[in-house]
């Protein structure tokens, strides 16, 4: 059944379809001479020449956010950005269903794998099929700096970087960083330390933070970069306190999702990895029953979603070649469920499993409506497409209207 | 009145005469039944009868009866491949739990456990102890106090089609009172002395009329369960303080939880809770079992009003919505923390917030009330003093459905009075 939805689509997309075609062309032609392109190593080279030719993928996972907060009629009203200005630009399918487990780390990993995952819900073991980073990396020799996850998420672990399947696994996988989990391990360690104080205080904080990137044992913060044993590498922990910075000193509240945007974009402009994959969690502030701080979250969604597909936009490395896809892991459960309606993810209802999936840039060639229902396991071979892999033994289908 | 179930409080749990029964239940089962037996006496009277009731009669069924009733959880749980998952079958554990929503049957099996609770609740006789539910007048009364400011657009949003709003109005004298000081007042038109003669009923009990408080109530209440998250604060601090060390990991939070519900929380608890050990528990599970309630007053009304419905079923809950403070730069990451604690800033408080928190998580509390046949004959009311609004859903032809509007706060009490009486 056609879904009630708040978008408004005015005025005819002739000239987009010129525009397209015309981006699809070179967009043929920027793939045959990536083809004969051998990638350089990463380190010792300037991050600007460290930029791989392509398509590329930005995939934006938000935590739980029903329909009726976002696309609905009476819901559009808390994503001016999305609902307005990137809209009439997207391809939006109101109907992408979870049908699997509507935990963090298993959503997001069936995400990328292409199958329903239903491994450990705090993520102490990987997926049990590849992940998109892996068949990606494998299959055309793409170094680690080419794929990314950064997330807000605390159920989130670096397992979800890569999976436990044989000839796949951890030497194909991801990059992983959790900047909230910094943030939390700064403002835990100051308590015990007896310097809760000191947070209050914008230098101080930075500081703080500072000091736990800056420990032997970042690894305790569940990261994986570059493979390294215990050391941060000085260019991404550089990077990384750039984004701190920047974040104490904003006007803009300091959350986990700001950090992980800033830590985003920092490595878009430094890395201009083929797959970035960025999951804020901002509207998990639902679980505490503060549905205002719930609504702030999906404004920070609309707005940081923004941000990023303004920086693909003007990036260089990424300006005419990306496609972006939004998308929820899951909706949350509905009023007067017996799960406390928004507060949790766990009813087996169309509010909790059916959300929505905006794409934009290159792999739009109309923008327009799709009311069929695709699956969460679409998204891996889609993207596998776009980025011009195979994605063998996926319980889903890329998506046909996509340009791939 | 309702009339509860008077018999013995501690007898289930000494006799043996479930125990045959209890491990012929499907494994998935068990946990929840031995951890009930094992709570008895901290368990309200109304959840007593309903286990008891169950028990007794999956008791009296024959084999192939006892086999037929439970044949679709075995089924499912023989295709989850139960058997070799090493589930407790002593007490439920976030662990089992997880366990059994990662299966791809889970929805099976969840259907047939909801349809087992479905078979029997069939087949009970009349509940005992109980008087029918149309025959008792329930109220729910919910008050959003003059420091909220709700909104006058949406305020009754969630609410529409279930009743009706009315503007409410105070006579000269009690022009300064609020419309909820008026209406919960201590003098001889106020909730607190019909209240009083409430609970100087011959039968009554505690659990029959609950106060759920965002703040502290400064005058004296009736013998009742008052729940206030000020007055909580020591136990809240505990609770925090243990919650917010735990590693992100299933066998570290079960171990959390197993160390809390053992922890004497007597000394911790106020006044109000003293020799009530079923309201003690009742407490100690609500922080336990999360959604907010040690983070948030609002959080823990809605949590706490809902549960209480599900647990106790009192004849009057009363739930009074407050203000929460703003999340503080940075320690937001880390919201369970005590900020107020660790934090140099001072708070902040965050009324807009508030109010539209409090606007959806009132309707949960009537939502949580509507699941049960207690409450059909149920009267709510939900106050707004900023907007001297109220939102009325009662029982067809009650006269609060008729009253012409603006309705006086003193007349409101009189019909209350009528419907309590």
């Amino acid at each position: 059944m056609a879904r009630r939805i708040g978008l408004r689509r005015t005025g005819s997309h002739s000239g987009e379809h010129v525009d397209t075609a015309r981006r699809n062309l070179l967009k043929a032609a920027g793939l045959l001479v990536a083809d004969l392109l051998i990638e350089k190593p990463l380190r010792g080279i300037e991050p600007s020449l460290a930029v791989s030719p392509g398509n590329k993928v930005i995939l934006l996972i938000s935590g739980g956010v029903r329909f009726a907060e976002t696309f609905s009629p009476e819901g559009i009203v808390n994503i001016p950005n999305l609902s307005a200005a990137l809209a009439p630009k997207a391809l939006f399918y109101p109907h992408m269903r979870n049908v699997g487990v509507t935990s963090h780390f298993n959503a997001t990993s069936s995400i990328l794998t292409g199958n329903w995952q239903r491994v450990d819900d705090w993520g102490k073991t990987p997926a049990v099929s590849p992940t998109i980073f892996e068949l990606l990396r494998r299959e055309r020799s793409l170094s680690q700096k080419d794929t990314w996850i950064i997330s807000s998420n605390k159920a989130l672990t670096s397992n979800v970087g890569a999976s436990s399947v044989s000839g796949f696994g951890p030497r194909y996988g991801a990059n992983t960083i959790f900047p909230k989990k910094l943030l939390i391990s700064a403002v835990e360690t100051a308590i015990l330390q007896g310097r809760g104080q000191s947070l209050a205080d914008k230098a101080k904080a930075q500081a703080e933070i500072a000091g736990i990137l800056n420990g032997s044992n970042y690894e305790g913060l569940g990261w994986n970069v570059f493979d390294a044993s215990t050391n941060l590498d000085p260019g991404v922990r550089a990077m990384i306190l750039d984004a701190v910075a920047e974040l104490v000193h904003q006007d803009s509240p300091i959350t986990g999702d700001e950090l992980t945007h800033l830590i985003a974009i920092e490595v878009m402009r430094r890395f201009a990895p083929s797959l970035l994959v960025v999951s804020f969690s901002d509207v998990e502030a639902a679980h505490f029953g503060a549905y205002s701080l719930h609504l702030s979250g999906i404004h920070n969604l609309d707005r940081l979603a923004g941000g990023l597909w303004q920086e693909a936009e003007t990036n260089p490395a990424y300006r005419g070649r990306t496609t972006m896809i939004i998308v929820p892991e899951f909706g949350r459960d509905p009023n007067g469920s017996r799960t406390n309606g928004f507060f949790n993810h766990r009813s087996n209802t169309d509010s909790c499993r059916d959300t929505w999936m905006m794409c934009l840039g290159e792999g739009v060639t109309s923008p327009r409506n799709v009311e069929r229902p695709i699956h969460h396991v679409d998204i891996c071979p889609t993207i596998a497409a776009i980025l011009g892999c195979k994605a063998t033994d996926v319980a889903g289908t890329a998506l046909s209207e996509l340009s791939l | 009145m309702t009339s509860h179930s008077t018999h013995g409080k501690d007898s289930i749990a000494h006799s043996q005469q479930y125990a045959n029964m209890v491990s012929r239940l499907p494994i998935t089962f068990q946990p929840f039944i031995r951890q009930e037996l094992r709570d008895w006496p901290k368990l309200f009277s109304c959840e007593r009868t309903n286990v008891e009731n169950m028990l007794s009669y999956l008791n009296s069924l024959d084999g192939i009866q006892f086999g037929r009733t439970f044949a679709r959880v075995r089924a499912a749980e023989s295709a989850m491949g139960v058997a070799s998952w090493n589930l407790s079958t002593d007490s439920q554990t976030i662990q089992n739990t997880a366990k059994l929503a990662r299966s791809s049957h889970y929805e099976e099996w969840r259907g047939a456990v909801d349809e087992v609770f479905r078979t029997i609740q069939d087949k009970l006789p009349v509940k005992a102890g109980f008087a029918p539910a149309a025959n008792v007048h329930r109220l729910v009364l919910i008050l959003f106090p003059g420091h909220l400011p709700m909104d006058r657009a949406n305020i009754w949003k969630e609410w529409t089609g279930t009743g009706r709003e009315v503007a409410l109005t105070r006579s000269r004298e009690e022009s300064s009172s609020s419309c909820s000081d008026v209406i919960l007042g201590a003098d001889a038109n106020g909730m607190l002395q019909l209240l009083q003669s409430y609970a100087h009923k011959p039968g009554y009990d505690t659990e029959q009329l609950w106060f759920i408080d965002a703040a502290s109530f400064d005058r004296l209440l009736p013998d009742c369960s008052y729940l206030s998250y000020l007055d909580l604060r020591a136990l809240r601090e505990m609770f925090l303080d243990k919650q917010n060390w735990v590693q992100d990991d299933l066998n570290d939070a079960d171990a959390m939880i197993q160390s809390l519900r053992s922890v004497d929380i007597e000394s911790l608890c106020p006044l109000a809770l003293k020799g009530k050990l079923a309201a003690r528990e009742f407490v100690r599970e609500v922080f336990l079992s999360g959604n907010g309630a040690t983070v948030y007053g609002n959080s823990f009304v809605e949590w706490s009003a809902s549960e209480g419905i599900r647990r106790a079923r009192p004849d009057v809950l009363i739930a009074r919505f407050g203000l929460r403070n703003k999340p503080k730069p940075l320690m937001s990451v880390a919201v369970l923390e005590n900020q107020q604690k660790v934090y140099a800033l001072p708070d902040i408080e965050d009324p807009t917030g508030s109010a539209l928190d409090s606007q959806i998580l009132a309707n949960y509390i009537w939502r949580a009330a509507n699941r049960y046949d207690e409450y059909s004959n149920a009267l709510c009311i939900c106050v707004s003093d900023a907007l001297s609004s109220a939102y009325i859903v009662a029982p067809e032809g009650h006269a609060l459905l008729e009253e012409p509007a603006p309705i006086e706060v003193l007349r409101l009490h009189e019909l209350l009075v009528d419907w309590l009486a």
